[in-house]
């Protein structure tokens, strides 16, 4: 029930958003604590606090692939869909240019290029991510072994762009 | 058998086998001795005729049958053949009461001594060991007329009960006689063992004491009440138990401390989870690393652009490897003929391949290099996949058909399990080279091309006058 899309979202690249994720990650965070507690029912405001939170950057990591704050938030995105379906484009991406837009938190501010790496169309996304190459602070990153290790937001930037899977996620490539 | 003479043949003519009633062959004259239980056999009949039994060769079966029966039943009233009889028999016997022990034995049991050549000196376990045959012969012999007795009381069946106990107390008495002789041989084994165990004498002797006429008493002596044992124990008790409660009140105030104690920490450490809890896990198993921005701002925007130079320049190398391989393509397809191979020979040249398949000689093993590593061998970084595996060795190198044709066979292959008679496939090509289609020689090539309607396939000259004439 609560692993419904939002019935107002609109389809992504033809298909439902939550299933830009694969099935098995998916599952794993549907059966995820922090999923179950934290993001039930949360809006795009509440949202905003629960990446204030947020500590890493990371997919998956360990042993048995425990998604991590950072992947529950991604799909909790995608499955409200902070767009408002039937506004005209241009209006229609203001939250997620606002989470982009914002310089304070920073790791909102990657989930917010994320959501947009895979919902929008590429030259929305060239247009939006090009600039934050310029944006050179620091981020924590977990790999799938679990370690720890600093990555810079233009570094981040500039693997949404190019890589195929990040964070357990399969981009589609950029043209 | 079709023979007239076979009885049970179609062809006989005498009188039909089905009709006849059988008869088996039965010969009177091989005499079987049968075996029954509780009879005794010919051969143990004392004082018998045995001429009697030998005038039945030529008699009916049946009727030898009848009569043993018969015999059978007379034999068990006789008393030289039936146990009771010989029993009763031995009770009445009287004569035999002056006896010994050895004429005793004798007659029961049909010794075979052994004739002693040398007379030996009998030694004392010899002598026990009699006495221990004796005695067991002393509880046959009460077993005898016990026995006797029981016979009696099944033959009489209208016995009052006062018999009855009376019999009882009878058997009784002789059952504690039985103990008494068995605690005899008993004893006799004892004084065997005596010298071996010394206890046993003394357990014998302890149980000489329950004998209430013991030895003299003691006299009663008054001791005062400061020197009386009694009391002294008395007090040591009463001292323990006052220092055991002194001590148990003592340990229960300790552990009172102690419980408060413990509850304390336990009331910190709730609270120290508390604390722990109310942090996220994902912080507890790692440490978080430093992620200020604050900290080296220079540092950070060195290395940031380097970054960005880095990538500008990974772009404009990307562009432009694009642009070349179109600016390839295009040139490419605009070559003639004699400019693309040589263009191929070039980038051949460029592109070190593998060297060209060496030629084996006759029977040389095949090696695989194997389907891994392969990108080692084409960089060159690893020297052992360099190797040239199909170098000939030594063995590989002389021509095999000098050798036998059982030895004609690859490396490691003769004499082992692996050794097959297959050697090589022209080996066993059963192609006929003779034959006419096989020889590639023109009239064949020609006659190939007509059938398949290819004429001229090879041929490359233009059409003249002078062939079309011909």
């Amino acid at each position: 029930m609560a692993n419904r899309t939002d019935p107002d979202a609109d389809t992504v690249h033809g298909a439902n958003p939550q299933f830009l994720v694969d099935r098995i990650v998916r599952v794993k965070i549907y059966n995820d604590a922090y999923w179950k507690e934290y993001c039930f029912g949360l809006t795009t405001e509440s949202l905003i606090d629960e990446a204030a939170r947020l500590d890493y950057v990371a997919g998956t990591y360990g042993g048995r692939r425990r998604p991590s704050r950072f992947l529950c938030l991604f799909l909790k995105l995608l499955q409200i869909q902070p767009e408002e379906a039937g506004l005209r484009p241009r209006l229609r991406r203001d939250v997620v240019m606002e989470y982009i837009k914002q310089p304070e938190l920073k790791y909102l501010r990657a989930l917010g290029c994320a959501y947009l790496r895979i919902t929008a169309r590429y030259l929305t996304i060239y247009q939006t991510l090009e600039p934050l190459f310029a944006d050179y602070r620091k981020l924590r990153y977990r790999d799938m072994n679990g370690k720890m290790s600093i990555i810079r937001m233009d570094e981040f930037v500039d693997w949404l762009m190019r890589e195929e899977t990040i964070c357990d996620v399969l981009w589609q490539k950029l043209l | 058998m079709a023979t007239a003479e076979y009885k049970h043949s179609i062809l006989w003519r005498g009188e039909d086998p089905t009709k006849t009633r059988f008869k088996p062959a039965y010969d009177g004259s091989k005499k079987v001795t049968r075996y029954r239980r509780g009879q005794a056999p010919e051969w143990a009949e004392e004082g018998k005729k045995v001429q009697k039994r030998q005038e039945k060769p030529e008699e009916d079966l049946r009727k030898a049958k009848r009569r043993r029966q018969a015999a059978a039943v007379v034999l068990e009233a006789d008393s030289a053949s039936s146990r009771l009889a010989r029993l009763q028999r031995s009770e009445t016997g009287e004569e035999r009461k002056g006896e010994t022990g050895t004429e005793r034995l004798l007659r029961h049991r049909q010794i075979e001594e052994a004739v002693i050549l040398e007379a030996e000196p009998k030694d004392e376990a010899d002598v026990t060991e009699e006495k221990k045959e004796v005695l067991k012969e002393e509880l046959d012999l009460d077993l005898k007329p016990g026995v006797a007795e029981l016979s009696f009381e099944i033959n009489e069946e209208d016995e009052d009960l006062e018999i009855r106990q009376l019999r009882r107390e009878k058997m009784r008495e002789k059952a504690l006689s039985k103990r008494k002789i068995e605690e005899d041989v008993l004893k006799v084994e004892l004084e065997e063992e005596q010298e071996e165990v010394a206890e046993e004498s003394e357990y014998e002797s302890e149980s000489e004491e329950d004998d209430p006429r013991r030895g003299p008493l003691m006299k009663p002596v008054f001791v005062s009440k400061a020197n009386r044992e009694t009391v002294r124990e008395k007090e040591m008790i009463e001292k323990e138990e006052e220092d055991a409660r002194r001590k148990k009140e003592v340990r229960a105030l300790e552990r009172k401390a102690e419980s408060k104690v413990l509850l304390i920490d336990k009331i910190q450490e709730e609270a120290e989870a508390e604390r722990l809890a109310a942090e996220e896990d994902d912080r507890s198993d790692i440490e978080l690393l430093d992620d200020d921005d604050e900290k080296n701002e220079a540092e950070e925007y060195e290395l940031w652009k380097i970054r960005e130079l880095k990538r500008i320049k990974r772009d404009k190398e990307e562009r432009l490897q694009r642009q070349k391989e179109i600016e390839f393509v295009l040139k490419r397809r605009q070559m003639t003929d004699e400019e693309r191979a040589k263009d191929d020979a070039r980038l051949d040249a460029a592109n070190p391949k593998r060297a060209d398949v060496k030629q084996f000689n006759f029977l040389q093993k095949y090696y695989h290099r194997g389907g891994f590593f392969q990108d080692k061998a084409a960089s060159g970084e690893e020297a052992l996949y360099l190797r040239d595996y199909h170098e000939p060795l030594e063995e590989e190198k002389y021509d095999k058909n000098l050798l036998p044709k059982a030895m004609q066979l690859r490396r490691g292959e003769f004499g082992k399990k692996g050794q097959v008679k297959h050697s090589h496939l022209t080996d066993v090509d059963t192609t006929d080279m003779s034959a006419a289609w096989s020889q590639s020689s023109k009239v064949v090539q020609r006659y190939q091309e007509k059938m398949a309607a290819a004429k001229g396939v090879t041929n490359f000259e233009r059409p003249s006058m002078k062939n079309r004439l011909q």
